[in-house]
């Protein structure tokens, strides 16, 4: 077998053999980054309107989304928003996984906070 | 939570004086990988599925990373494995088409792998090392990053003219979020060079870009 298909499997099997905690606390981690990222992408492309914002998101993390369904979901964050405050980047992981997972990914090493 | 109260193999190493200050951002295992690159000496930058991560066009589903350096093939025996053994395996360099492939696993603690890609010298590897981003990445902090056109190129080479696997949708994903932002003319220049012209005048029929 190849070198590399060696340790293909290796971490393989390591994953199986994750702790189910550190794996929630991994996965929470992923989800937190995830969103994170999006947030500075969307800031790279200087969109601060929440609809747009919206689409954004929309449009990245589920691109399968028909558009009429993204549509709807903007109009909608639109119209929620015209009288409230406007979307705001999630600081810590706790405004994207909740504060249970964030305690999980701080008791497994993970900072869970934005950038100062 | 203060920084000190956090295990310190997730600490990060500050990797210059501007990123030392900066002691409160996310941390990722795999920046190691990047800082044992910058110890050694050796350009790199992010490519693949964790590249299209960065940018904020996909998830990151997995626990890898691929990265492209700047070293010479002869190099990676004396220059790059000593820089990660023994706490990581590293795989022997595989010459395959036009590039050459490595990787490292972390061998203990936590689980990740790094793929190594070292291109041949041709006219779009030069440009595209020469166009890398510095991002400031919520996950794996100051990083160098594929450019999304040499990511889309990338993906285009690997893809061996097949769109419909990992691939190929990842291209999909790259030309709808992207297309019209990108700078067309430099795609399809490398794209003829890359001989994937025809592969990207599909992709972007398939996704209506």
């Amino acid at each position: 077998m190849p070198a590399p298909d060696l340790l293909a499997r290796e971490l393989q099997e390591r994953e199986l053999a994750e702790d189910p905690q550190a794996r929630a606390a991994r996965l929470a981690n992923q989800r937190w980054v995830t969103m994170a990222r999006l947030w500075s992408a969307m800031e790279r492309a200087r969109i601060t309107d929440p609809g747009d914002q919206a689409r954004f998101i929309c449009e990245r993390l589920w691109p399968e989304l028909h558009p009429d369904v993204v549509t709807a979901f903007v109009e909608a964050v639109e119209r929620n928003t015209r009288h409230a405050a406007p979307l705001l980047r999630p600081l810590r992981a706790r405004d994207v996984v909740g504060e249970r997972l964030e305690q999980l990914m701080i008791e497994h090493g993970y900072h869970g906070m934005a950038h100062a | 939570m203060s920084q000190s109260a956090l295990p310190a193999r997730r600490r990060r190493a500050p990797v210059d004086a501007r990123d030392a200050n900066r002691d409160n951002c996310v941390v990722d295992g795999r920046r190691d990988v990047i800082d044992r690159l910058a110890s050694a000496g050796i350009p790199c930058f992010v490519t693949g599925s964790e590249a299209m991560a960065v940018i904020g066009v996909a998830y990151r589903a997995t626990n890898d990373i691929d990265l492209v350096l700047d070293l010479p093939p002869s190099a990676y025996d004396d220059r790059l494995r000593p820089a990660f053994e023994p706490e990581y395996l590293v795989a022997s360099l595989l010459h395959v088409g036009p590039r050459w492939m490595g990787s490292a696993i972390r061998s203990r603690g936590e689980v990740y792998k790094a793929d190594f890609v070292i291109r041949e010298p041709d006219s779009w590897g030069v440009e595209a090392l020469a166009r890398v981003l510095e991002v400031d990445d919520p996950g794996l902090g100051v990083v160098r990053v594929s450019t999304p056109e040499d990511l889309l190129l990338a993906k285009l080479e690997f893809a061996d003219g097949d769109l419909d696997g990992q691939q190929g949708r990842d291209i999909s994903r790259l030309l709808t979020a992207l297309w019209p932002t990108l700078d067309r003319a430099y795609v399809h220049r490398h794209a003829a060079g890359l001989g994937v012209s025809h592969l990207l005048e599909e992709a972007l029929r398939r996704a209506g870009a």
